[in-house]
Order: C-alpha cells, then sequence, then structure tokens
C-alpha cells in the first residue's frame, strides 16, 4: 500500500491524478464491474468528483473505493430500472482479466469461481487482491468494522479454493 | 487493528488469484484529466446552500401566500352618534343685536369696495398676467426748489436779479 496516495486533494495535481489513474484505474473498473455494465463511467465520474471536493479526503484512496463501489451500486439500479431485467453481462466475465498463458490459472474459471461468489465476498476479494486495500480501508468502502472485513477476506479465500479445486501447498 | 496472517492455503489462492491481472482500463485517460482539471478549477457548491435557499424561498411564498389568502380588507367601524339640534340661545341674539346701532354703513361699503378692487386686481393678474396691471398714475410734476447760492457771489447776483 502507497501511503503516499493518501494525500488531501488539494495537492492532488495532474501528477497525482495521473497516479492514482493508473495504479487504481483498473481494480476501480474491476470493482465497479462487480455491480454494473458501465464501469469506466463509474470510475470517471469518482475521479472526476475527488477532484471537485473543496475539502479533500485523508484517504483518497480509499474515497475512491468507497464513492467507485456507490455509485456502480447506483448505476446498476438505474439500469434495473431502465431495461428491468438483470444485466447479465457483467457477469460474463469475458473481460474481467487479461488472457493469460495456458499454462497459468486459467482466467475464465477465476472469473466464473469469483462470479459465483456472495456480493459481499466478491467485493472483498476485489479490493484487496486487485485494489492493494488495507482491511481497515475496505472495512471503510464498504461500512463495516476491519474484522468483519477479513473474515469475509477469508470465507471467501475459501469458497474460492474449493470452487477452482487449487490445491494446498501442504499437499504437494 | 493488525492484520492476521493467512494460512498457507489460503495465501496460495491468493497469489494464485493475484496472478491474474484485471483488464485494461476503458477509461479514456485525456478525457479523465480534462474533465478533473475542470472539476478542480470550478469546485462542487455545496448543495446545502442551494437546498436551505430553496427551503427558505419555499416558506416565505407559502407565508406569504397564506396572509395574502387571509387578508381581510379594512375593518369598517359604524358608529351611529345622535345629534341633538341646539336651541337658540335668546341671551346670545340679544347681546348680538347691540352693535347694529353702531353699523356704519359708508365704512363698510369702503371696505367691501376695496376688497372688490382686491379680488378684481387678483383675478386679473391670474387670467392675463401681471402686464395687465394699469399702470400708477404718475406723481403731479412739482417745481424744482430754487437753487440756494452756493457763494457770496452768487448771493449777490440772486439780490440784484429780484430787486431789478
Amino acid at each position: 500500500m502507497d501511503a503516499n496516495e493518501s494525500k488531501p486533494a488539494a495537492a492532488l495535481g495532474q501528477n497525482r491524478l495521473a497516479g492514482l489513474l493508473d495504479r487504481h484505474a483498473r481494480a476501480l473498473e474491476l470493482l465497479a464491474r462487480q455491480y454494473c455494465g458501465c464501469p469506466e463511467d463509474v470510475v470517471q465520474e469518482s475521479l472526476v468528483a475527488l477532484c471537485g471536493l473543496a475539502t479533500a479526503p485523508d484517504d483518497a484512496v480509499g474515497w475512491l473505493y468507497t464513492v467507485v463501489r456507490r455509485k456502480a451500486i447506483d448505476a446498476a439500479r438505474a439500469q434495473r430500472r431502465r431495461r428491468h431485467h438483470e444485466n447479465h453481462a457483467r457477469r460474463d466475465g469475458a473481460s474481467w482479466f487479461v488472457a493469460l498463458p495456458e499454462d497459468a490459472l486459467d482466467a475464465q474459471a477465476a472469473v466464473a469461481a469469483l462470479a459465483a461468489l456472495p456480493e459481499e465476498h466478491r467485493e472483498v476479494i476485489v479490493a484487496r487482491v486487485w485494489g492493494g486495500l488495507t482491511f481497515a480501508q475496505i472495512a471503510q468502502t464498504l461500512g463495516t468494522t476491519d474484522s468483519t472485513a477479513q473474515r469475509r477476506y477469508e470465507a471467501a479465500l475459501s469458497l474460492l479454493r474449493e470452487k477452482m479445486r487449487i490445491p494446498c501447498p501442504n499437499d504437494r | 487493528m493488525s492484520e492476521r496472517p493467512l494460512s498457507a492455503d489460503l495465501a496460495a489462492v491468493e497469489a494464485t488469484l493475484a496472478s491474474l491481472v484485471p483488464a485494461e482500463s476503458s477509461l479514456d485517460r485525456d478525457r479523465v484529466m480534462y474533465l478533473a482539471g475542470r472539476a478542480s478549477v470550478r469546485p462542487a457548491k455545496s448543495p446545502r446552500l442551494w437546498q436551505a435557499t430553496t427551503v427558505a424561498a419555499t416558506l416565505a411564498a407559502c407565508a406569504l401566500g397564506a396572509a395574502l389568502l387571509g387578508r381581510t380588507g379594512p375593518e369598517v367601524v359604524i358608529e351611529r352618534v345622535v345629534v341633538q339640534p341646539s336651541r337658540p340661545d335668546v341671551a346670545h341674539v340679544e347681546s348680538d343685536s347691540a352693535p347694529l346701532d353702531d353699523f356704519d354703513a359708508e365704512a363698510e361699503t369702503r371696505r367691501i369696495q376695496r376688497t372688490a378692487r382686491y379680488l378684481r386686481a387678483c383675478n386679473m393678474i391670474a387670467t392675463r398676467g401681471l402686464d395687465a396691471i394699469p399702470s400708477p398714475p404718475l406723481p403731479e410734476a412739482v417745481e424744482p426748489t430754487p437753487r440756494r447760492p452756493q457763494s457770496l457771489r452768487e448771493l449777490l447776483d440772486e439780490l440784484q436779479r429780484k430787486n431789478g
């Protein structure tokens, strides 16, 4: 976790914003994709909102993940209202990850396993593994406690291990 | 809070997941930077200010509307006053007849004539202007007083002229 990323937005110059964009854009989009079908719009709105704040949040990264999650949930609700059916596109997972070599983990299997997780587990996994957030930041994002965030994370990893049949290192 | 270390099997799952790289961001980076820069120049105004202003204006409008609807015209108070006709005071009438004995008809006529002339003059000025006022008669020509001798010589000349 880059401690310098948590800076007031007053000091959030172009370089800092570019750094946030490069470091977290993918993970933020992945997080937003868990809820809605327009993750790039949600992330863009959140970044713009961060720069428009009169007083900066203490933790800009945590603030971003919180706002992206909230906006993505709102966007999903709006989409459901418009189309009256569940957006299956966000669950197909075709574009969640970069295609991997054949000998590496099957991205499609990982996506399938992730998509099968309960939402509260999935968002913890995304925020922790690809966002690099601490459990304190995840707790702030989800509106829960640190211990609850960590417990959900461990439970989600256990479920994924079962679904993806990842062998335990001790068994090898 | 200190984070508990993961067990070996969960750490392996975590490492496996971390090997997956999220797909390339589809954000338009230049557009995001532009919008963010614009937003930083124009900080978002507090919505509470607008909400408070709207609520205050709405309340004021409702209060004024209620006052307008409930307004009544000026209250008319009808008061009945019975006026009794006063009887003529006989003593007073008798006392008023006393000055008639001293009534000067000529003086009263002159006073009325002066008043009438004054009123005519006022009326004339009002209708025709100041030029309509007749010029007052010029004073009669007065013979110049003889010049008094100013010196002894003039006095002697004057005496000679009078004595022929």
